[in-house]
């Protein structure tokens, strides 16, 4: 079959405007909080507000009899299986009397009430007894297993890799660099808190719309919740206010809990969290505490590395050995090294739980090795560029779990791109030159170079696939629905325009639906950065089936050849004709009882791996990116501000150019705000930065003045177009970049993110005290 | 108590609890469920409307506080034929809208500078958007959108 | 929050919903609204002064200015006699919360509300404000010093109520503010400092690093006196640190706030030519 006509302009990788922009700008689009139902009840939570105890007794007494109070449900109303967890389900749905709390944020009851006002005071007047116990708060206190909070041992997750020799890559080095590093919490806070409406449905089962990453995992979650058959739950999702991958197991949860209300009340149950709340018992990204060791020739290969990494799962599993196994992967950084030792151990404490965070868990270790590698450079008197670029991954190398990559390999083009975008010696020098007139403001330059494993990998292989389903409609409209979810990222645009340039209609007639689980069979979650590539594959299959057909009726209606049939911006021609309308087109094809839909369906190619030895393929591909920062720290308060940025990815392929270019700037200001003022602080378990007047976001005030970027296409032949991911990687460059330029501009390292105004000034005065 | 008030251009009068706040009235007795709540502290702006031609935190504001003003929301943004503001426009044509839940918040904010000043300069953006957070797009193409939106109403002026 | 709200049309009307204890006065609600969402405040009655239009003006005085209850942060950056006559003012309100904050909120409200990282109280201990309280007993006036005592303490007692702030014209003073704070927008103070300069005379004051705005008073009698030349910087800079007393909160630590107060105020005295163009 022929492709798309190569002289004709394509819809991939042309500049489009999104397909729900207009919704969005005009405030008709429907939000999760935005949908009413008649007779629908507001909830609200009872949180357990202790860190750690057993929990006596509920008294809902006083809460039962305020006017517009329907009903306060605790354990005793979860009609199925009182438990909650997608990769571990170690948490419970409601905490039961006689059990443990085990976080500030655990869910005891949930309160319905005829207005969210009445539902959140009689909330507040449900009384917990609650025997308190010691409780553990930090990853060293955890180590030690004083106090246990699951089972046998606080250290419950172990994960390895052991490549080459480490001890002889060691012994060969010229330099030894040993060094310790945190990457603390950080909240998605994406703006719009979760939230679901979940009602009885005309199937007699349930059905939830919601602001949601993962609607698979909402559907098995409430299906175990409510003792249904997933048959009887349907999960829509709302648009959704974006995710990060905060919404990616959480929803689950939410749902649930507004499940047991509807179930019991027989009425549609509206769950919108509060902020507080909903920073008080969501997940976070995960501190993760390291330990470096690497060993350098005098020239600056890296002949050795060594990693143990502990992360705070909080007191609940969740999806914390998944995330663990990115953090391993990622631990040795985007480079080629033949001895490799990483341990990545997974702890628990009576926290929050940390889950899903863009990046899942390399971010912590990116910023680690990438200092490492700075400080190497530093002490190497090794042109950062010079280093990376020495180590760097390309055909034919192998990455620190020994997989052989044979194509789309971008590394080395980021790097040269990002030299050439920042003007690199210019720019230091420029920067040098600063820093001699300047007595209270230091400047520094950073750079940073990473890899991100794309899609799920080799422990994820078993739920990477993705259907979709496309039906051209009579007028000539097409539905298309996917698995995958638009939480803002632009998926939907991304579809549409895979449709648009398979079926040759115009983008505007392509309608990508909210999805909706009657309608696309289990396509695993939407994380990962898999999206592009697993529901863009299914979408395409779908349409070149159709595309076929519609070739075929073509060429027999106009007694021409298959071969030169095109389809285009919604004509269908052959050679020289005046060609038809794709509209007219379809009515022929309803006239002939043509089929005019089509299930796609794309799954992962296998992946050897084995747990063991960390040896194998551990993801099908790989994104790359390189970064420059330019920072000014004040020395007198220890703030930093971001000047001027310049970051380059590897993306494959751009389908749509304008949204890899949102999610990089995006990516860049999320991980700015990572690195430096972020700051989760708590106390005694309990969150102190609960909102946004003491969580710390960045503010338009806040970005960079000079923002340049570039984008390296190294196309992968299992993505569609040559297409990988960007979603995750647009963040990951950032948190080393700025931790590098920090060090470099006060002369000493930053070992701590968020390097907050406190933390540099700390390290400031370290040895001038 | 009973308020009355200028909405997108139409008389209101309603009756209403008073311990309401101005956002609730808006999105749960008017249905205009286009102004959203991110914190309900006056730190996010997704609830900004304009209040007699300034932007304010429509969480912070009791709906009693509407009584005898003229409020603007997103939806008013759109004339009856259809059309959007230049604002609505600028921010579809240069790719400031993701997840969209700041937007109209976002939009409502410029619109009040724009209608005070339709030659703003960057740091005049940046200081009406402030009190605007938005987790998706980094800002660069929200003030693009905005310098945009300026430029096509400095032109439609002429 | 549920709570009767009263809407006075003259000030008598004011004062009388005001001889409840559980009342709370609304202007701007911008720290009321949050606090009554908290739980920190759960007044029964709440009393809008949005109809006396006698506490919306902006009254030149001659050597001072008045500034009504429910005059916005917004309407004193727009009105001239401020933008001529107190430059200290407009540099504190440019950086309190947002725009949508400014446009509600209220300097008087800030004073009411007391928070020892009020900017705008830090501008007005400099102006040398006094406080024009109403009551049942008739008018009365103070120092703004002395009528915040502590975080959200006043003297305010049942029936009072704050009508005006009367602030000195700063305009022949060279003035500097700064606010140290988490980011570059929408932040509360770490540490915030206010500087007015004339000649040997200088006035300074803190925020955030105490229970409420301090006057460093005996740091400014000393750099009249002896001056900060040579050696004596040091001194007048320990003189200013003895007169702060930060705490540890979910912000910044206190030994944070001592080093950028100290730090900051070696720059703005020691080297006039970098960050204290401003005042010397």
């Amino acid at each position: 079959m022929k492709t798309s006509a190569p002289e004709r302009e394509r819809v991939v990788g042309s500049k489009v405007t999104r397909v729900d922009a207009v919704e969005k700008v005009t405030g008709l689009a429907k939000y999760a909080p935005d949908i009413y139902f008649d007779r629908m009840v507001h909830c609200a939570l009872v949180i357990a507000r202790k860190p750690h105890g057993i929990l006596h007794k509920i008294d809902a007494s006083r809460a039962q009899k305020l006017p517009g109070v329907f009903g306060i449900f605790t354990y005793k109303d979860v009609p199925g299986k009182n438990r909650l967890g997608e990769v571990v389900d170690d948490m419970p749905c409601l905490v039961a009397e006689g059990e443990t709390v085990k976080h500030y944020g655990d869910v005891v009851a949930v309160v319905a009430a005829s207005t969210q006002k009445t539902a959140e005071e009689a909330a507040r007047k449900v009384r917990l007894t609650i025997e308190e116990l010691p409780a553990v708060l930090d990853i060293e206190e955890a180590r030690r297993d004083e106090i246990r909070i699951h089972g046998s041992s606080n250290v419950s997750v172990h994960k390895k890799i052991r490549k080459g020799d480490v001890s002889k890559g060691f012994s060969r080095a010229d330099l030894i660099i040993e060094d310790n590093f945190m990457a603390s919490y950080q909240e998605h806070a994406y703006i719009e808190p979760q939230g679901v409406v979940v009602l009885p449905d005309t199937d007699y089962g349930m059905t939830v719309y919601g602001s949601i990453q993962c609607p698979y995992y909402v559907q098995s979650s409430l299906s175990k919740v409510l003792g249904f058959p997933m048959s009887k739950v349907r999960i829509i999702q709302a648009e959704t206010g974006g995710a990060f991958g905060g919404k990616e197991d959480v929803p689950s949860f939410v749902a649930s809990y507004a499940a047991v209300a509807a179930y019991n009340l027989k009425r549609p149950a509206r769950l919108i969290y509060p902020r507080e709340i909903d920073i008080h018992t969501t997940s976070k990204r995960h501190p993760v505490k390291s330990r470096y060791k690497m060993g350098f020739s005098k020239d600056g290969e890296i002949l050795a590395i060594e990693v143990d990494a502990y992360m705070d799962m909080g007191a609940y599993a969740t999806l914390s050995p998944v995330v663990m196994f990115r953090t391993l992967v990622h631990a040795a950084g985007a480079y080629s090294v033949d001895n490799v030792s990483v341990d990545t151990y997974g702890v628990y404490t009576n926290k929050v739980p940390p889950g899903a965070f863009r990046g899942f868990g390399s971010p912590q270790v990116l910023f680690a090795v990438e200092s490492m590698v700075d400080e190497a450079s530093r002490r190497l008197g090794i042109d950062p560029v010079d280093m990376r670029m020495k180590n760097a991954l390309r055909e034919g190398s192998r990455t620190s779990t020994d997989q052989l990559l044979t194509e789309s390999v971008g590394a080395v083009e980021t790097l040269d791109k990002v030299n050439e975008l920042s003007n690199w010696k210019e720019l230091n020098e420029r920067v040098e030159a600063f820093n001699r007139g300047s007595l209270f403001q230091k400047r520094g330059v950073g750079l940073s170079h990473i890899i991100y494993g794309v899609s799920l990998g080799a422990q994820g292989q078993h739920i990477d696939k993705s259907g979709a389903h496309v039906q051209i409609n009579r007028d000539g409209s097409v539905d298309v629905r996917i698995g995958g979810t638009e939480m803002g990222q632009g998926a939907k645009t991304v579809m549409a325009i895979i449709a648009a340039e398979e079926l040759g209609q115009k983008l505007s007639q392509i309608v990508v639906h909210q999805t909706d689980t009657a309608f696309v069979p289990d396509s695993g979650p939407t994380v990962a950065s898999r999206t592009t590539m697993f529901s863009g594959n299914a979408v395409r299959i779908a349409c070149k089936s159709l595309r076929e057909r519609l070739v075929k009726l073509y060429a027999e209606l106009n007694s021409c050849s298959e071969d030169e049939v095109e389809l285009h911006d919604g004509m269908i021609s052959c050679g020289q004709d005046k060609g038809m309308p794709f509209d007219e087109l379809i009515e022929e094809a309803f006239k002939k009882n043509v089929k005019m839909f089509e299930a796609g369906w794309y799954q992962s190619p296998v992946l050897e791996w084995d747990p063991e030895s960390g040896i194998g393929q551990a993801y099908i591909t790989y994104s790359f990116a390189s970064q420059v920062v330019v920072v000014e720290v004040d020395m007198i308060t220890g703030n930093t501000k971001v000047l001027e940025a310049y970051t380059v990815h590897d993306v494959g392929k751009a389908i749509n150019p304008e949204g890899v270019i949102g999610q990089i700037q995006g990516g860049f200001v999320q991980g700015m705000g990572y690195a430096l003022s972020e700051d989760l602080k708590m106390l005694n378990g309990r969150i102190l930065t609960d909102n946004f007047n003491t969580y710390i976001i960045p503010t338009i005030r806040d970005i960079p003045r000079v923002f340049k970027y570039g984008i390296v296409e190294d196309e992968f032949s299992e993505g569609p177009y040559g297409a990988k991911g960007i979603g995750e990687p647009s963040l990951m460059a950032t948190p080393p970049a700025i931790a590098n330029a920090i060090s470099r501009a006060i002369g000493r390292r930053i070992r701590h993110i968020p390097a907050t105004p406190e933390y540099v000034l700390n390290v400031i005065k370290e040895d001038a005290e | 108590m009973r308020i009355n008030f200028r909405l997108n251009g139409e008389t209101i009068t309603t009756e209403i609890e008073d311990s309401m706040r101005a956002l609730d009235l808006l999105r749960e007795d008017l249905g205009l469920t286009g102004t959203k709540e991110g914190c309900g502290e006056g730190e996010c702006g997704a609830c900004t409307i304009i209040v007699d031609g300034n932007a304010v935190n429509s969480c912070l504001m009791l709906a009693a506080e509407l009584d005898g003003t003229s409020v603007e929301t997103i939806e008013g943004l759109t004339g009856s034929d259809g059309k959007m503001h230049p604002v609505q426009r600028s921010f579809i044509d240069k790719g400031a809208v993701q997840c969209g839940f700041c937007i109209p918040g976002m939009i409502m904010s410029a619109k009040s500078l724009l209608d005070k000043n339709d030659s703003p300069s960057k740091e005049e953006i940046e200081a009406a958007l402030e009190g605007n957070l938005c987790r998706c797009t980094g800002y660069v193409r929200i003030i693009e959108a905005v310098e945009d939106a300026a430029s096509i109403i400095r032109e439609d002026r002429k | 929050m549920t709570f009767k709200l009263m809407i006075p049309n003259t000030e008598g009307e004011l004062q009388q919903e005001l001889m409840d204890d559980e009342a709370r006065i609304l202007a701007g609600g911008t720290d009321l609204m949050v606090q009554m969402r908290s739980g920190k405040v759960a007044p029964t009655r709440v009393v809008s002064i949005k109809k006396l239009e006698r506490l919306k003006e902006i009254s030149d005085l001659g050597e001072r200015i008045r500034i009504g209850a429910a005059v916005t942060y917004s309407e004193l950056q727009r009105s001239h006699i401020l933008q001529e006559k107190s430059p200290i003012l407009l540099k504190a309100i440019r950086q309190i919360g947002s725009l949508q904050i400014r446009n509600r909120g209220t300097a008087v409200g800030n004073i009411a509300n007391a928070s020892p990282a009020g900017d705008a109280v830090l501008a007005m201990v400099l102006s040398e404000a006094r406080v024009e309280i109403m009551g049942p007993k008739g008018e009365r006036h103070e120092s703004i010093e002395s009528f915040i005592i502590g975080p959200g303490r006043t003297t305010l007692s049942t029936g009072e109520y704050i009508r005006a702030v009367v602030i000195e014209k700063t305009d022949d003073w060279q003035s500097l503010f700064i606010k140290v704070g988490q980011r570059n927008a929408m932040c509360i103070s770490v540490a915030s400092i206010g500087v007015l300069r004339k000649g040997k005379e200088v006035r300074l004051a803190f925020g955030s690093v105490a229970p409420v705005v301090v006057r460093a008073h005996k740091a400014e009698r000393f750099f009249t006196r002896e001056g900060i030349d040579g050696t004596k910087l040091g001194e007048f800079v320990e003189r200013c640190v003895e007169s702060i007393s930060p705490i540890d909160d979910v912000r910044a630590s206190s030994w944070y706030r001592r080093q950028v107060v100290r730090g900051e105020l070696m720059k703005i005295f020691g080297h006039p030519d970098v960050g204290g163009t401003d005042v010397t």
